[in-house]
């Protein structure tokens, strides 16, 4: 196990967003957490990272409880987990170059790597997180605003990459994106887990991106549990509120890939 | 934002503003009368604070050089006096308004902008200018009309405290000592000044709302232009209104 | 009605669209869709007259339209109600009780009823889409623009906001148009779907036949599938 959650509990006012929630997450899964709009699904990234703290409960990132740290020590656990938001958040002054660098020359890191990186080997991983992407050097002294939204968003995860984080924490990537660029956000997604043997939470509304690529999905619903499970255990759920979130996800798959990955749900 | 540009548009502004003054529906009882209280009544605190210490401040400093180069303190009323109505009551309720007020429209009007509120009004067939800039005129005028009577006031209550207190001045013996240096002409042109000012800087301040661009950082940059505009174009006017007074009087 | 003959848009010496035209028949319902950046919520703006088109002519029947903007632009100054009582002064000079009661009965239709008094940023994202919805017809318009009525919201929210859109389309009788990335939105809230991609418009059908569409610009967008005409490089 590298995280997990044990009866985690978080009210805003009188609104109770998570209610004793427990689930574990295994090393290198892809783990969608869906749900209806509200705040349980970003609350639970933000804990992990210590943004917010449980009212009770433990959150154990690889064997440490993160409700117990102070700054110091959960500047560590950020340090390991990457948090990817949903909009790509550039510094609108900074070329790509150095939005990328910017993770790598923090006192933080700095140092949790032991001093700083020379600036031949920063450089050098600025590109390589770049290529993960699937975007070249010659975008390197551009400016935010010269690139397209999509081209923001993958550099805002390629900055994220730079300091190899083992966990990616994506809170709604795919969000208010067209068609196109949501599946292409979401085969990068895939992508980079599996390249680079990360762990990855998405937060998400979209059940359909869940499908295609996570290894277990995780719905929560007024706090609780509804279901964690693989893709294909999910389908054949008898819950009206998964039903519904996956019959929705039928009109955008063309029709012939319709029967074939939904069978199981009714029509 | 090109400069030039921008004046322009501040003097069509103005212009369009004008013409409301015409409109019965721009008179909008509610929203002159919230705007008077925004920037005239909660100004009345820092107007009054900055011109009390400015006014005993200012009249010691002339008095002292005068009494140590001219060993003579007769002419501290009649000095003060027309520096205060000419000068220091004017520019510094000006100057707090500019940075006080006139930030604060840009700000609310930037931000009303980039979150297409005022695409909105539009949309609704509200003319922004009769709903958003008109009240903010009149009660600007209104506003830095009474503020500049109030600092001008004030300025000269201390100065005649620093004179009583410290050069054994009686009080009427100072308040001769001013007559006969300040006259109807001075107070006129104290409130020309204070009515000129108080209509520039709404109108100034408007005019960079509407064109902000560019989220939050754009709000921050048309807020900073605008006061400095607005300072820019106070000094200049108080430099002309001064200018005209002593010319033709 | 809305008529658009050979509308174009240039903006800092590049063609946002050139040539298009497009009818929407009086109380019909069109969406369109298409990448980000390819000018829909642009020519929406023109057809609502914020914007003045490069070339070109738009017509709408009438001068009653009502706009949903992307982020709501509720006036965050005023409350709940307040929003909706402005308009109900300014446009059709309705105040007092009457307007009260309109207001209240609006509220209850969008289901924000119980939350007058409240300023915009104290109530949820659906929440304050509903509002935004609510603020645009009260007014009664006859011809209303829908910018991403559901951007942001979950399914089972986004689904309801729909159907109160088209609910009300109903109701009213009036003419839509719809600007929406969301495929499940367009099929629910419009008969007719269109995609505006690289500067023009091309024609989808119902929502029937946009799914089973030969068209490939139109098939690689509804399915986001990575290649195709629209794609040359990387989106």
């Amino acid at each position: 196990m590298s995280i997990r959650f044990e009866q985690v509990s978080k009210s805003f006012g009188s609104k109770r967003v998570l209610d004793g929630v427990s689930f574990e997450v295994e090393r290198g899964e892809i783990l969608f957490i869906l749900g209806r709009s509200g705040m349980g699904k970003s609350v639970t990234l933000k804990q992990m990272i210590g943004l917010l703290k449980p009212d009770s409960g433990h959150i154990y990132v690889d064997h440490q409880d993160v409700t117990q740290l102070d700054e110091n020590q959960l500047a560590r656990v950020r340090q390991k987990c990457g948090m990817v938001f949903q909009h790509p958040a550039l510094l609108d002054s900074l070329t790509v170059y150095e939005n990328i660098a910017f993770g790598l020359k923090t006192v933080q890191f700095i140092r949790s790597a032991g001093g700083a990186l020379p600036e031949e080997e920063i450089k050098r991983r600025v590109i390589e997180k770049l290529a993960l992407v699937h975007l070249g050097p010659e975008i390197l002294d551009r400016l935010p605003s010269e690139l397209s939204y999509g081209m923001q968003k993958r550099v805002s995860l390629a900055r994220t990459l730079a300091p190899n984080p083992s966990y990616l924490l994506f809170d709604e990537p795919t969000t208010g994106l067209d068609p196109i660029t949501t599946n292409a956000v979401n085969d990068l997604i895939h992508d980079l887990s599996r390249k680079l043997q990360v762990t990855s939470l998405v937060v998400s509304h979209d059940m359909a991106c869940a499908l295609k690529i996570a290894d277990r999905i995780l719905v929560l619903d007024h706090g609780k549990i509804l279901a964690h499970t693989s893709n294909e255990l999910l389908k054949l759920s008898q819950e009206p509120l998964i039903q519904d979130f996956l019959s929705e996800t039928l009109a955008l798959l063309p029709p012939e890939e319709r029967f074939d990955s939904l069978a199981g749900v009714r029509q | 934002m090109n400069q030039s540009l921008v004046w322009v548009s501040i003097i069509q502004l103005f212009f369009k503003t004008l013409l409301n003054l015409f409109q019965p529906s721009a008179w909008r009882r509610s929203e002159i009368m919230q705007s008077i209280i925004q920037s005239g009544i909660k100004s009345i605190p820092i107007v009054v604070l900055s011109t009390a210490f400015a006014g005993v401040v200012v009249t010691q400093q002339i008095a002292w050089h005068m009494d140590l180069a001219l060993h003579d303190v007769s002419m501290i009323p009649g000095f003060t006096g027309q520096f205060i109505f000419r000068e220091l009551g004017i520019a510094i309720p000006a100057l707090l308004l500019v940075s006080k007020v006139g930030a604060s429209i840009t700000a609310e009007i930037g931000t009303m902008k980039v979150t297409e509120q005022i695409d909105a009004l539009k949309l609704l067939r509200i003319d922004p200018v009769e709903y958003l800039v008109f009240p903010r005129f009149i009660a600007g005028i209104v506003s830095s009309a009474c503020l500049t009577l109030l600092a001008v006031a004030v300025t000269l209550c201390c100065s005649g405290l620093v004179g009583v207190l410290g050069y054994n001045f009686g009080i009427l013996e100072f308040l001769n000592g001013m007559k006969h240096f300040i006259g109807v002409a001075d107070l006129a042109c104290a409130l020309v000044k204070g009515v000129a000012f108080g209509s520039l800087i709404p109108i100034i301040s408007c005019a960079y709302g509407f064109r902000c661009e560019g989220g939050a950082q754009g709000v921050g940059t048309a807020t900073t232009q605008a006061v400095v505009s607005a300072t820019v174009a106070i000094i200049i006017l108080d430099f002309l209104i001064t200018y005209l007074f002593t010319w033709f009087l | 009605m809305i008529s658009i003959k050979n509308a174009g848009k240039e903006f800092q010496g590049r063609w946002i669209f050139r040539n298009l035209s497009l009818e929407v028949p009086e109380g019909d319902s069109v969406v369109l869709i298409g990448p980000s950046g390819s000018g829909k919520s642009i020519l929406l703006k023109t057809i609502a007259g914020l914007i003045a088109p490069t070339e070109g002519e738009i017509q709408v029947s009438s001068k009653n339209v009502g706009m949903l903007f992307q982020k709501n632009a509720l006036f965050d100054s005023l409350t709940v109600e307040e929003n909706l009582l402005f308009p109900l002064r300014e446009v059709k000079k309705i105040t007092g009780p009457p307007a009260q009661e309109q207001v209240t009965r609006f509220l209850e239709q969008v289901g924000l009823g119980g939350c007058e008094k409240l300023f915009p940023d104290e109530i949820s994202g659906g929440m304050q889409k509903r509002l935004g919805i609510a603020r645009a017809l009260i007014v009664q318009p006859e011809v209303i623009l829908y910018d991403e009525p559901t951007a942001g919201l979950d399914p089972i929210t986004s689904k309801k906001i729909a159907e109160l859109i088209r609910k009300l389309m109903k109701e009213t009788r009036s003419t839509l148009l719809t600007v929406t990335n969301d495929m499940q939105r367009a099929y629910q809230i419009g008969n007719q779907i269109f995609l505006l991609a690289n500067g023009k418009l091309i024609p989808g059908g119902t929502p029937q036949q946009v799914q089973i569409t030969g068209d490939p610009m139109i098939r690689q967008f509804i399915y986001g599938l990575k290649s195709g005409p629209l794609t040359g490089g990387i989106a």
